[in-house]
């Protein structure tokens, strides 16, 4: 799934409008003014995505009654879908949420998914280089758990074992026998013995996602999570959290529930199908007792909820 | 099987909306995705459906890993030719056993090994492309072309059981943009999908209760028919 994707669930849920309509020209690439079938929730400076067979992200740069105007690096037909979450309301000048501002808060739901969940890994060749002990981590690793050179699995270990093993190991080259991240530099991995040619190691680890997301961009959660909305709701309860017209504590609450048991659902899933790659390490795990959905939070003494249609004038 | 169109007017009733396209609540962008939200955490929660392919997989050779096949949210299980059974195992046990396990080669795959939910690894590397049979855990819904618009043909992969607690679950999550009393009062509805998919996560039992803790489904435990 996209990033927008997920922003089109939560539009709906804070009840602002989508757009969701056809581009009405044809153009070719360059900057073109075009007539949509509807210019409902589109401003200037709006990113919007128009699909077709060569989709990409605009930048609406002048909007009428009746057409916008943007930049396009492809040509489109004049039946391309234009579609997009922009949260209008209150756009330009007085937004209640910005699209930058919202994948933001997407991007960083989905960083901390990963990083509870790790349900995504990656394999990454790196240089080994003769005479250097120490190398940096992949830029998007999470959590390294495999190495290997040449097809040899590497032992992971710790320098302290090492040290009791062997004192003079660091004074030695030869064959790479095991990695360790312990008592290095952040984010860094070394190998004893210090390898002695150049050769190539392959680390597996869980990766991360990048810190900032495009409307088009994929998404790195797999497409169950998405779909169960676990992701919506986190993003939700960001939303719901910020100072402004939207706070709503309850719904903040709420949702960052649903993100947390979703959370825990999706790292029980893992474990139950032995899909998470695992050192023997043990991993913390939500229980029933972090989260009752109905557990929301008590009203202020003195402090009476909303009347509800049902209640008012009720005798 | 039931497709979301028989059980979205059922979510409006719910939530006191004629049956149709919706006023307050669009049912095209709205009710269908909340069903098909609803169908995926049931997926979470009780891991079905489960999918045994009915058109045989091939395994390149020369390569370790692979990707699970589309729309599988995690592996259960991988058979070789004849229906030979392929030993689950985990890269860290594989490594413990035989470090030299990457550079190996053989005729027939003897272990698999799930690397994520995306990928599978297998030992040893094979001489030969072979063809297996893989079951999974299927996505309850594949993901449309975007914007996400369901038509309501989808069909749900899950007995009758089921729909029952997906309306419950859309007509709860829906009244989440009423917010307020309105929204809390929603939340028995939110209940009764958990109680209901908590019944059916038992169903499970026969198939591999490993999977599921009483907090969030059933027990973890060895089967009825391991334990007899």
């Amino acid at each position: 799934m996209i990033a927008d994707n997920i922003l089109q669930h939560v539009s709906y849920s804070l009840i602002e409008p989508y757009v969701n309509t056809a581009l009405g020209t044809g153009i070719g690439a360059g900057v073109n003014t075009v007539t949509p079938t509807s210019v409902a929730g589109i401003y200037v400076g709006a990113q919007l995505i128009v699909g077709g067979a060569n989709p990409e992200v605009i930048v609406v740069t002048a909007v009428t009654p009746t057409q916008i105007t943007a930049a396009f690096t492809n040509a489109h037909l004049n039946t391309d879908p234009l579609f997009g979450s922009t949260f209008p309301s209150g756009e330009t000048d007085h937004s209640l949420f910005t699209q930058t501002e919202m994948l933001g808060y997407l991007a960083d739901v989905q960083n901390e998914f990963l990083l509870k969940v790790r349900p995504v890994y990656f394999i990454n060749t790196v240089a080994v280089a003769a005479g250097i002990r120490f190398y940096s981590q992949p830029g998007d690793a999470i959590r390294m758990e495999h190495v290997s050179i040449e097809s040899v699995a590497l032992r992971n270990s710790s320098q302290d074992d090492l040290d009791f093993d062997n004192p003079g190991w660091p004074n030695q080259a030869g064959a790479v026998t095991h990695w360790f991240q312990d008592q290095i530099n952040n984010q860094m991995y070394g190998f004893k013995f210090t390898p002695s040619i150049n050769d190539a190691a392959e680390i597996w680890y869980s990766q991360r996602a990048a810190q900032t997301l495009g409307l088009m961009d994929t998404l790195l959660v797999p497409d169950i999570f998405c779909q169960a909305g676990i992701l919506k709701y986190g993003v939700l309860s960001r939303c719901f959290s910020k100072d402004g017209e939207q706070r709503d504590p309850y719904r903040a609450d709420f949702c960052d529930k649903m993100f947390k048991f979703g959370i825990s659902l999706a790292y029980k899933f893992m474990q139950g199908v032995d899909a998470a790659l695992s050192t023997g390490l043990p991993q913390p795990m939500p229980t029933a007792q972090d989260f009752n959905p109905f557990a929301v939070p008590q009203l202020p003494q003195g402090q009476q909820a909303a009347p509800t249609p049902f209640q008012v004038g009720d005798n | 099987m039931a497709t979301i169109g028989d059980i979205e007017g059922g979510v409006q009733d719910r939530l006191e909306e004629q049956r149709g396209p919706g006023q307050f609540w669009n049912r095209q962008f709205e009710i269908r995705p909340l069903l098909v939200e609803a169908m995926s955490m049931a997926t979470l929660i009780a891991g079905e459906p489960e999918i045994r392919q009915t058109a045989m997989t091939t395994l390149a050779a020369n390569q370790n890993v692979f990707p699970a096949p589309p729309n599988a949210v995690a592996m259960l299980k991988i058979e070789g030719p004849g229906g030979l059974v392929i030993k689950k195992e985990t890269l860290w046990s594989l490594s413990q056993m035989n470090y030299l396990w990457e550079s190996e080669t053989g005729p027939t795959v003897k272990h698999w090994f799930p690397i994520g939910l995306g990928q599978y690894g297998i030992y040893p590397k094979l001489t030969a492309p072979v063809q297996v049979i893989i079951t999974y855990v299927g996505l309850p819904v594949p993901v449309p072309a975007s914007p996400i618009a369901y038509t309501g043909a989808e069909t749900i992969p899950f007995q009758v059981e089921y729909l029952e607690a997906f309306q419950e679950y859309a007509a709860s999550m829906a009244r989440l943009k009423e917010a307020t009393q309105e929204f809390l009062d929603g939340l028995k509805e939110f209940d009764r999908f958990l109680s209901r998919t908590w019944e059916l996560s038992k169903f499970a039992t026969r198939k591999g209760s490993l999977r599921f803790t009483r907090s969030k489904g059933v027990e973890a435990k060895v089967t009825d028919v391991t334990s007899r």
